[in-house]
């Protein structure tokens, strides 16, 4: 018997990403994809035509729950994961539920019980967790082959450009905030996975009234300084800076499949993973643990629980924001 | 305390001087700002402030009459190739006319000069037609459109013809620092050329009074400032902040070549008749001829490693005069409010901020 699969929301990340998925998964015989909803006719309308032609367009979510699914994908704006996360659980289905994985520490609370409560899987979409690279990175820090960690620098960002369906994408209420809780979920998961418990010193942006296009946090993970730079503005090298005592790891988050590693002799290893790939792999193998663990499998999902640390942190970080010290925007006295 | 000004829209939010218009006639003068931008996504530095921002493309009449309604003033910062830079202005002053605004101020650039502008060029001077960028030609051919349209519609227009807009987030900045910590960087004949530079928040403040000062309709006005500093010494100003010396940038070559044919085509394909005898085409015609057009445009072209000079640098570099603002100094009172040191102090504070190693602020 096929999995069945229903999917909550047509915006960018569906459309980028979930949607050739499973529609290459439904071709090949590896699942069926049998509904389809957003609350925008026209927008459920193309991801029906496009991917699914046998979906059912669900107007109303209660129907997308109705029907006779073993997953519910909730990739729907994050104002509506909380609500949407705990009526499919409600309802018997497992949930792959996409980040952020809430807008505050006490809806995730509530999702991770119920998901408890109701014995069903509740994984959240760190789609970070499956890039080859991320893995090598991760092993190399927990296995302390390059001797204990001193910092961790990261820098992350550049000019918008998700194709995010409309303004209401930038606000507080629809999103939870701007650059940290876009990017902020996947970076802090990894940081929280490599290193351990985070502890957050300081957050710093530029919202003035509205959303941050520039954030800068100050964590400690035990002894180890942790520095993260996020923006929606201009144009550097992304990057991801882990110092040990003997060498020092590089890692591209747009690079799927390497890490550099320059060790204090001066010596560059680029270091590959098993297999090479793009992202759409990285969301390919998350799939697969998510339907792997339904079916009992021990495979390694980033369940609700774990996530919670992160929209912890997150909620934590907006709520003791600072005003980033940005002396460009003072006026002008000629 | 700030002044209550007209209502403005901001055509082309997203880009450098777009975004930087919203933040100061939001935070300094507190006047009422509507940013519009081509995607949702452009809209992610606007977002900061919470303002009715608007998604509309420059070449969509209705979407940007609805995000023009209600607005006195409208200003068309809109960056792009060539057929963006001609083929949004009349869009954008025909909504503009549709919603009711009194006055569009249009973005122009001092290129309609040219990179190199003889002695004495002023507003009054003719813009040559013999331009070799296909920007310079762009510009031109956008304001003479505006105009034409201005003559007979009810929406004043008014343009502006700024140089080197530099400041923070500015290309001739960050893509300056890039290039120089790429290796990319170089000077043509040391860079002795004079830089026809102005801070952005002077071009900010010339947008002001270009859309407030009464009796300027139908008008251009070139802006800049009272220093204009070699290319060298405006190259130095990045280095130096990147703890780098102006003496370890290359001095490049470059020979002045006839017209590839590629500008070749791009200059007869700008021409007034061309352009009349293309808007005669039928719609699917011309656009096919525009998708044909921009994918010839856009073939890789091989670029060998290391600094290398190209034709606009060229031109730059070997400027041997400015062209003359007075008539904004006359007509607008503009004067530059930014200071130079201060201008450059903002500016690598922001190179800082933006994750490039500065180590001399």
């Amino acid at each position: 018997m096929l999995p069945s699969v229903v999917i909550s929301g047509c915006g960018a990340v569906v459309n980028e990403y979930y949607g050739p998925l499973l529609q290459r998964r439904e071709l090949d015989g590896q699942l069926r994809v049998i509904g389809v909803h957003d609350p925008s006719p026209d927008r459920m309308r193309a991801v029906v035509d496009r991917h699914f032609p046998s979906a059912r367009p669900c107007a109303v979510f209660t129907d997308l729950v109705g029907l006779p699914a073993d997953l519910v994908i909730v990739a729907a704006p994050p104002a509506t994961h909380a609500a949407q996360v705990i009526e499919a659980l409600e309802a018997g289905r497992a949930v792959l539920c996409e980040k952020p994985m809430a807008l505050t520490g006490a809806e995730a609370e509530r999702m991770v019980v119920t998901a408890e409560r109701t014995r069903r899987l509740l994984a959240v979409a760190l789609v970070r967790r499956w890039h080859p690279s991320s893995r090598i990175a991760r092993w190399i820090v927990r296995s302390g082959l390059f001797g204990s960690v001193h910092s961790v620098d990261v820098f992350e960002g550049g000019p918008f450009r998700w194709p995010v369906s409309g303004p209401g994408y930038f606000t507080r209420s629809l999103s939870g905030g701007g650059v940290l809780a876009d990017l902020g979920p996947h970076l802090l998961d990894l940081l929280h996975d490599w290193l351990g418990e985070l502890e957050l010193l300081e957050m710093q942006d530029d919202a003035m009234g509205g959303v941050e296009a520039n954030a800068l946090v100050r964590l400690r993970a035990g002894n180890v300084p942790v520095v993260l730079r996020l923006t929606r503005d201009w144009e550097r090298p992304n990057e991801i800076t882990v110092q040990f005592d003997q060498a020092m790891l590089r890692w591209r988050p747009d690079d799927i499949s390497h890490v550099t590693v320059t060790t204090r002799d001066g010596q560059a290893l680029k270091l590959t993973g098993p297999e090479d790939g793009d992202f759409l792999d990285s969301f390919g193998a998350m799939l697969d643990a998510v339907l792997e663990r339904m079916a009992g499998c021990p495979s390694p999902v980033v369940e609700g629980r774990e996530a919670l640390t992160v929209v912890r942190l997150i909620e934590r970080a907006y709520r003791d924001r600072l005003p980033m010290v940005m002396p460009w925007l003072e006026p002008a006295h000629g | 305390m700030a002044d209550l000004g007209p209502r403005i829209a901001v055509v082309g939010a997203g880009g450098f001087v777009g975004n930087r218009m919203v933040e100061v006639l939001n935070l300094d003068l507190r006047w009422p700002v509507r940013p519009v931008a081509r995607r949702a996504s452009g809209l992610a530095l606007a977002a900061r402030f919470a303002l009715d921002g608007r998604v509309a493309n420059a070449m969509d009449h209705q979407r940007l009459k609805e995000a023009l309604d209600g607005c006195e003033v409208v200003v068309h910062a809109v960056a792009g190739d060539s057929a963006t830079i001609i083929g949004s202005v009349e869009p954008v002053y025909t909504a503009a006319a549709a919603a009711g605004c009194r006055r569009l101020v249009y973005l122009s650039s001092a290129m309609v000069h040219g990179q190199s502008p003889t002695a004495g060029t002023d507003e009054g001077s003719p813009l040559p037609r013999d331009q070799r960028l296909p920007y310079n030609l762009a510009k031109r051919e956008a304001e003479r459109r505006l105009f034409k349209l201005a003559e007979r519609g009810k929406v004043e227009a008014v343009a502006l013809r700024p140089g080197i807009v530099w400041g923070p987030r500015s290309q001739w900045i960050g893509g300056l620092a890039d290039a120089l910590l790429g290796g990319r960087a170089g000077l043509v004949d040391a860079g002795r050329g004079v830089c026809n530079a102005i801070h952005v928040d002077n071009v900010v403040h010339a947008v002001r009074l270009a859309a407030t000062v009464p009796g300027v309709a139908g008008e251009a006005f070139l802006i800049g400032e009272h220093e204009t500093p070699s290319w060298r010494t405006f190259t130095a100003r990045v280095a130096t902040a990147l703890g780098m010396s102006i003496e370890a940038i290359p001095t490049l070559d470059f020979e002045q070549t006839p017209p590839t044919l590629q500008e070749r085509v791009d200059g007869w394909r700008q021409s007034r008749s061309v352009q009349r005898a293309l808007e005669s085409l039928p719609r699917p015609l011309r656009m096919g001829l525009a998708a044909a057009w921009a994918a010839s445009g856009a073939l890789p072209q091989a670029r060998p490693p290391g600094p290398q000079a190209d034709l606009e640098m060229a031109l730059l570099h070997r400027a041997t005069h400015v062209p003359n603002w007075e008539k904004a100094r006359r007509v607008l009172g503009y004067e530059p409010i930014m200071p130079t040191d201060e201008g450059w102090r903002r500016t690598i504070a922001w190179l800082a901020f933006a994750g490039y190693p500065v180590t001399v602020t």
